[in-house]
């Protein structure tokens, strides 16, 4: 398990991460999310231990972070480079040695992956004649390697095709499998709500959500209402929603903290035919909106 | 430490590979060999074809005593006449020069010489040709001329021509070069000027070709990202040493290339100017200065965003750098005075003078130990510094920071 526990992070003055606290249990896929400068690469780069906090600690297994341990974590940065003018196998097992493997381990470990991907065809080519798409299979195989218990991956689907997107979240279930934890950033949210169990929402380097993400939307507490009705359209102009839509007897909206859906849903039925009813749970990217919004 | 030498056999390899560190370090010493020995072998080569020259003679008998001391002193290879002269004697003065004029317009001869009747007196003529900037003949021609005219007026003069020129025979000078413990050898003048330039230049493209590569290198890690990836297997402090120490073997082939090419050309000439001794003080100084460049082109790339900024960045240090080639004649024939000894002891040139001056004569031993010693003490703070500048630069993008930042991480433990 990684804890986060208190930790503060400061450049010149400017607080990047503010006393943030939260736990990444073992075998998990985490989401760590956040508009952009909310201080998620340089929680990142504390976990993987590039920068140092201030104050508070990161522990892994409860011992801190440390050299010899983040040997076994592999990280997909958001902004990809590599050596362009290098050969794409040499690369990766120059890569995958100062993660600690050996010549000939990491040498059949490229090749293993490098089939994996589709890759083996280019693996004496110069990286530069590699497309986009293909670059970043390339450094997300530099993440996962060496087998690594801690995986961090920013933004990891971003420019790749759907097949490729399919290859990716396939190993991400293997890694997951195989008790790897998987920390995963990103802005878009339906790759969360497919993938992560757990989350943590980042603003201005505070928390500004945590936890179980099922939990999270029921605690969110806003309902989304969808409701068909035949009647006059007019009559329902005063139900008291907020983001209230009405169109081709169609409505929906959401629903106000203190209202009972029973009371609405009578009001309702006193003014028009209701036809059709249903409350959505609210989607991550709502949630994610309207809690940055607010803070 | 494994993920030094990890860094280190990485960058060593592949910039050993790559075409455009093969080219330029075979070119280098292509030119220095070249720049040292086609001007004297142009100079000294001899020609292979006779010339014809045409010779005005207004005095009806200089221009014969002209062909005969031509014939007996400019030979070709196979002994021969080098100039076949045609006289134009006898005749009217105007037309014989048009006539020779003529010749040289339709090329049929290379260059043709007038002498006029006053010449004893006047001592003077005029020498027609194509190409004026043949130095090689016009010297030949104007020598063998003066002798022709000085001993036409000793005789003149009534005395005896062959006895003055036994007397004023020119005394040949022959340049020895006295090394220690007083083993002499026979000199070469042009050489003992061009062996301490030979040897700074090498040890200049050494160090700073090394140095470029790795500002280049972490620049170019940093630029792309890479840094991070990296970063997350080892430290920045590994990442560092290990470019600097790869990128110093890198240097150290290159300049152990130009000692052994420097070895054969210059004992196929017949002269030792690459010894032992020399060896070790290349490989000390080497080590100093290019760790010394190393650590600041390393922090320079870290700190700059692109390879423009980080150019010009060093471009002022490449100004400092060309003052000891610039003064090298200076060093050359004063390696001993005091602004010599003293620009000895500033870091920045320390290796450059040190090897001038060692190229002319080897320094006394106190010299070589204080600034051997002065430029260590540089370099390690140099390195101490550059480290942690490193580690707080590399991985900061958007403002560069400004020196009073750069000078607090410095200061900071």
């Amino acid at each position: 398990m990684l804890e986060i526990r208190n930790v503060t992070k400061t450049f010149n003055k400017t607080l990047a991460v503010d006393s943030l606290s939260f736990e990444v249990p073992q075998g998990s896929v985490f989401g760590l999310l956040g508009p952009n400068g909310a201080g998620k690469t340089t929680t990142i780069r504390m976990i993987m231990n590039i920068i140092q906090p201030d104050s508070g600690h990161i522990f892994y297994n409860g011992e801190s972070i440390q050299r010899s341990r983040y040997k076994r974590v592999g990280y997909l940065p958001e902004e990809r480079g590599l050596y362009q003018k290098m050969k794409l196998k040499e690369t990766i097992v120059y890569l995958a040695r100062l993660k600690g493997l050996s010549p000939s381990d990491a040498s059949k470990r490229t090749d293993h992956f490098l089939d994996r991907f589709e890759l083996t065809d280019y693996s004496q080519r110069k990286i530069e004649e590699l497309s986009k798409g293909n670059q970043q299979k390339v450094q997300f195989i530099i993440a996962v390697i060496h087998d690594p218990v801690l995986v961090i991956l920013d933004e990891p689907f971003s420019g790749l095709d759907p097949v490729n997107q399919l290859l990716l979240k396939d190993i991400i279930t293997e890694l997951k499998q195989n008790e790897t934890t998987v920390i995963f950033s990103t802005h878009q949210m339906e790759q969360v709500e497919r993938m992560c169990n757990e989350i943590c929402l980042i603003s201005q380097g505070k928390r500004i959500l945590y936890g179980d993400l099922a939990q999270i939307k029921k605690d969110f507490g806003t309902q989304s209402v969808s409701l068909e009705f035949t009647g006059d359209a007019k009559e329902l102009e005063d139900v008291g929603l907020d983001d209230l839509a009405i169109a081709n007897g169609r409505l929906t909206g959401i629903l106000r903290n203190d209202d009972s859906l029973n009371d609405f849903l009578r009001n309702v039925m006193e003014r028009v035919t209701v036809t059709g009813f249903r409350v959505e749970e609210p989607t991550l990217e709502q949630i994610f909106i309207k809690r940055v919004k607010e803070v | 430490m494994k993920n030094i030498w990890i860094v280190a056999s990485w960058e060593f390899i592949t910039r050993l590979r790559s075409k455009w560190f093969i080219i330029s370090v075979l070119i280098m010493p292509i030119i220095i060999v070249a720049s040292m020995f086609v001007p004297t072998w142009i100079m000294t080569s001899e020609d292979t074809e006779s010339k014809v020259i045409s010779v005005v003679d207004e005095t009806g008998y200089l221009g014969n005593r002209l062909e005969v001391q031509l014939t007996e002193n400019a030979h070709l290879k196979d002994g021969s006449p080098k100039y076949q002269v045609v006289l134009f004697q006898n005749a009217d003065f105007a037309n014989m020069k048009k006539q020779a004029a003529e010749l040289l317009d339709s090329s049929v001869i290379a260059s043709y010489l007038v002498i006029p009747a006053d010449i004893k007196d006047s001592l003077r003529v005029q020498y027609y040709a194509k190409n004026v900037g043949n130095f090689k003949d016009q010297s030949e021609i104007a020598n063998a001329f003066n002798e022709v005219v000085s001993s036409a007026r000793m005789q003149d003069a009534g005395l005896n021509v062959a006895l003055i020129r036994s007397l004023t025979k020119r005394v040949d000078f022959k340049m020895i070069d006295v090394e220690k413990e007083g083993v002499e050898k026979e000199g070469n003048e042009m050489l003992s000027y061009l062996t301490p330039i030979i040897f700074v230049l090498m040890l200049f493209f050494a160090i700073f070709m090394s140095s470029q590569i790795l500002l280049r290198s972490v620049l170019m890690e940093r630029t792309n990202r890479l840094v991070e990836i990296l970063l997350s297997s080892i430290t920045p402090t590994e990442l560092m040493s290990g470019k600097i120490i790869g990128l110093g073997f890198l240097g150290l082939a290159q300049l152990a290339l130009y000692l052994v090419v420097g070895y054969y050309v210059s004992s196929s000439q017949g002269v030792e100017i690459i010894t032992s001794a020399n060896m070790v003080y290349f490989l000390i100084y080497f080590l100093l200065g290019y760790l010394f460049y190393a650590a600041i082109f390393a922090s320079v790339g870290a700190i700059f965003n692109s390879e423009q900024d980080a150019q010009q960045a060093v471009s002022i240090l490449s100004f400092i750098t060309v003052i000891p080639i610039m003064m090298s004649s200076y060093v050359i024939a004063n390696p001993d005075s005091v602004v010599s000894v003293a620009c000895s002891f500033i870091p920045f040139v320390t290796p450059f003078f040190m090897i001038l001056r060692i190229g002319v004569e080897t320094p006394p031993l106190w010299e070589i130990l204080s600034t051997v010693a002065t430029l260590g003490i540089f370099t390690w703070l140099a390195m101490v510094g550059a480290g942690k500048v490193f580690r707080v630069a590399i991985l900061m993008y958007g403002k560069r920071p400004t020196f009073p930042e750069l000078m607090q991480w410095i200061r900071a433990k």
